[in-house]
Parts: C-alpha cells; sequence; structure tokens
C-alpha cells in the first residue's frame, strides 16, 4: 500500500440547502483530520459522503475526487476503509470464515490467515473472542476490535473512515496508533478531545454543513499533552476498576 | 426501452423505480406494478406524476400473470407513449424469473438477507443485467464487501450497484446501469419472450388440490 493519495472534497449544502462556505478541500496521504460537531450535524452524513467517493447524488450534493490511487481499486469500492458506528456483526458466519470470505473478496493474498486478524483483535479488546465464534455473539467491543483489525490487516485502504472509536469499548489509544500508520489518509469523526487534538486539522459541522477547518495549534498540542496524562490517569484506574481492585 | 425490475420482498424494488424515473434519461417514464395479494405502490408511482398501472396475481404466480398479460402492458405503453416501460413485479419463488430477453433485467436484493441468500435465488439473481444491493446501511463496510462478493459469484457478468432507498444515494450510478445494459441489449424486439422458462407443467396442486402427500412422481 504505497499510494500517496490526494482527496479533494468539493462543498455542498446544508440541511437547509444553504450552501458551504468552506471552498474546495484538498486532504493528503498521512494527514489525520477529525469531524467534530453536535449529535446530528452531519459526521456520519460526511464519512459516508467521503466513503461512496459521492459524485453529487447524496442529499449534501458534494463530490468527492480521489486520485493516486489505481482506478481498479477505486472502481471497486476498495480505495476507502470505513468502520461506522455499528457495534454488531449482522451475517450468519464464523469470525474464521467472515475474515477468510472478506479477505477473498478484496482479492487479498492468501497467505495472510485468519488467525492473524484474530490476534490483533484479542490485542484491542478485552476478553479474547475465538475463531470459531458466531460473529452476531461477540460483544460490542470485540465486534468493534475485530472491524478494526479487519480494516488494517484485510482492507488495507489507503484512506480510512473512523466514526466515534471512543464509543467502542476497547483501547482507543491502542485502536488509533494501529490505525493512523504507513501515509494513510485517517478521517475521524469524535467527540473526544484527545483523539481530535492527535489530529493535524479538524472540520467543525453544524446543521450537516462544513461550519470551519481549524488547524490544530501548538498552544492545543500543549493542551492534549496535559490531557494524556489525565487520560492515563483515568485509564489507569479503569484498568483497576475491571480487575475488582480499591480504587483508594 | 423496457426494463423489469425483480428482488426478493420488501428490498426496496419500487425505491429503484422511482430512483430511475428521477435520475432521468429515459424519456417519458411508466410504470406497471404486478403485485401477489395487494399493492399500494401505484399511488407512491401515481403521486410522482408517472403514469401507472397496477395487477394483482391473486391465486396465481406473478411470473404467469405478466406472460398472459405482456401484450397488454405493451399495448398500454403504446397507447401512454411511453419511451420507457418499467415492469415492477413480486415474482419471487426463486424458481423463476420474469425478465424479458428484451428488456433490461434489474435484480434487487437486500444486504439484511443474509451471505447465504445469493446462493439460494435462482435465475431472480443469475440471469440479471444489474444487481441492486439495498439497505447497506445497515451493515459494516467489510460485511457490504463479503455479501457483494458472493453476489457476484453467483453473477459473475452483471453490474454491480449499491444503492440506498431512503437517501436516494446511488441512483445516478443505478440509471447509468441500466442504460448501458440496455444499449448493448441484443435487438429482439416486442415478443422475445422470457430469459428463462416458467415450470413446464401444470400439476394437480397448481389446478387445486390442497391434500397432502399425493405422490405421483
Amino acid at each position: 500500500m504505497a499510494d500517496a493519495v490526494t482527496l479533494v472534497l468539493e462543498p455542498g449544502r446544508d440541511k437547509m440547502g444553504r450552501p458551504e462556505t468552506c471552498g474546495t478541500l484538498t486532504f493528503l496521504a498521512g494527514q489525520v483530520v477529525a469531524i467534530c460537531g453536535p449529535t446530528g450535524s452531519g459526521k456520519t452524513r460526511l464519512l459516508s459522503d467521503l466513503e461512496r467517493l459521492s459524485p453529487g447524488d447524496s442529499p449534501t450534493a458534494r463530490r468527492v475526487v480521489l486520485s493516486g490511487v489505481a482506478p481498479e481499486r477505486v472502481d471497486a469500492g476498495f480505495a476507502v476503509g470505513r468502520i461506522s458506528q455499528t457495534m454488531q456483526f449482522f451475517l450468519d458466519l464464523t469470525v474464521a470464515e467472515f475474515v477468510a470470505m472478506h479477505r477473498d473478496a478484496r482479492g487479498v493474498d492468501g497467505e495472510l490467515a485468519p488467525e492473524s486478524v484474530l490476534a490483533a483483535a484479542n490485542g484491542l479488546a478485552g476478553e479474547p473472542m475465538r475463531a470459531d465464534q458466531p460473529l452476531a455473539a461477540l460483544s460490542g467491543g470485540q465486534a468493534r476490535a475485530l472491524m478494526v483489525a479487519d480494516l488494517v490487516l484485510v482492507a488495507d485502504a489507503p484512506v480510512l473512515l473512523i466514526d466515534e472509536i471512543e464509543n467502542a469499548g476497547i483501547d482507543r489509544h491502542a485502536a488509533l496508533e494501529f490505525l493512523v500508520r504507513r501515509n494513510r489518509l485517517v478521517f475521524l469523526a469524535t467527540h473526544d478531545p484527545l483523539i481530535a487534538l492527535r489530529a493535524d486539522l479538524r472540520l467543525i459541522l453544524g446543521e450537516g454543513g462544513i461550519r470551519r477547518v481549524i488547524r490544530t495549534t501548538e498552544e492545543e498540542r500543549r493542551t492534549a499533552a496535559r490531557l494524556e496524562l489525565a487520560d492515563r490517569e483515568v485509564r489507569d484506574l479503569r484498568e483497576r476498576l475491571r480487575r475488582g481492585e480499591a480504587l483508594a | 426501452m423496457r426494463i423489469v425490475v425483480g428482488g426478493t420482498p420488501s428490498s426496496g424494488k419500487s425505491r429503484v423505480v422511482l430512483a430511475l424515473a428521477q435520475a432521468g434519461g429515459f424519456g417519458r417514464l411508466g410504470v406497471a406494478k404486478l403485485d401477489c395479494v395487494t399493492t399500494s405502490d401505484d399511488r407512491l408511482f401515481a403521486g410522482r406524476g408517472l403514469p401507472v398501472m397496477a395487477l394483482l396475481a391473486g391465486r396465481h404466480c406473478p411470473d404467469h400473470l405478466l406472460m398472459e398479460r405482456l401484450p397488454d402492458l405493451e399495448a398500454w405503453q403504446e397507447a401512454q407513449g411511453l419511451d420507457t416501460l418499467v415492469v415492477e413485479t413480486a415474482g419471487l419463488c426463486g424458481r423463476c424469473a420474469p425478465y424479458l430477453a428484451d428488456a433490461v433485467a434489474v435484480c434487487v436484493i437486500d444486504c439484511a438477507a443474509g451471505v447465504r441468500a445469493p446462493r439460494k435465488l435462482g435465475p431472480l439473481l443469475a440471469d440479471a443485467d444489474v444487481v441492486v444491493l439495498s439497505k447497506g446501511d445497515l451493515v459494516s463496510q467489510a460485511e457490504r464487501e463479503v455479501f457483494g462478493a458472493a453476489v457476484t459469484s453467483r453473477n459473475p457478468g452483471a453490474t454491480r450497484v449499491w444503492f440506498d432507498g431512503l437517501t436516494g444515494e446511488g441512483g445516478w450510478e443505478l440509471a447509468r446501469a441500466v442504460r448501458a445494459r440496455a444499449a448493448a441489449l441484443p435487438g429482439a424486439g416486442p415478443g422475445a419472450g422470457l430469459r428463462t422458462p416458467l415450470p413446464q407443467l401444470y400439476c394437480s396442486y397448481c389446478l387445486g388440490r390442497s391434500e397432502a402427500g399425493i405422490r405421483m412422481m
């Protein structure tokens, strides 16, 4: 996956039909972009436009053009990988069957063993899942962990879209480190300031439209460093809570 | 042009027809809706200003009804001055398909049907020119890809289109695929018949017998 992608987003309109005033936005490989805004402000809608490389027929009428990726890959729909807010699988398959079928659907090398995807997923979730477990029986956290591992190891797309990883019940730091790698262009819809400040820039949405584009400043990065310390303490307490230890 | 839209129940066939009408490029478009028991879709289409004709199969097979009444549909298309006739039909038993040799065959199947569903469908899926996958928003992207591959393995030659009936997304790709397939159809002309023959015999059950366990074979 050595594609050096460029993604161009041409503005559309918000829920009231007013044109977006952000102008044409260009995103490059290696960038991390946060998508922020209140619930219902259009974050998921924006991710859907990006996933489809929308030609302008969605309710927002935005146009998305991706270049720097082999056209066959774009035509097959394999250039953009996405994890939605879904916390549950639907298909009647076991974990191993699902990974093998997805690998074959993507035309990925048969060398990639379902076990390695499973191992990566288990590194992100609490209770380990087994290869012969039905997908539909996974917990929300396990399902999300499998989706993340599958996205990176099987889909391995140059553009990744992640919807609210903080709600997943998985180790979001480990998941982020796993996702944001290797010159990918990553979009993260989030309500979490720590995740948003990990990004190079953030898009602020309101009433379905992109309202502002903010570049992360040096001062904000200092805020992030401070938050990181507080967050580490919370994580440590959470682990102790899970182990049944005293939190004094 | 003629288009036949078939598919599993509640997969979004009527939304597919509306998306075609909305996308444009089909001239004056009218809809013939064939259903089994009841239908309300004729009002849906009429409400969008489309000429519509509704037929109910009742106790009969809807595919059989289509073949019996096809001359009526063709006369209606002529009388209404329609450039494009879309036949939306509830032919759905898995044994048959309502596809005509000279009409673009569109199969609608929803992602929530399960990954084994494509293997259970007969010519409805296998003989289609365009396969529309609906309700993709209900499952993850990875599951959509697995489902899409299962569909393609049953009909590798079809054009596959993802379509969201609620938002209309995918409508443009759908219309483009149907137009391209129409241009590539052999010009068989009216009366060219079905792509896949219906069952070749009437049996006593077809004729109204209802007792179980009567063996004739």
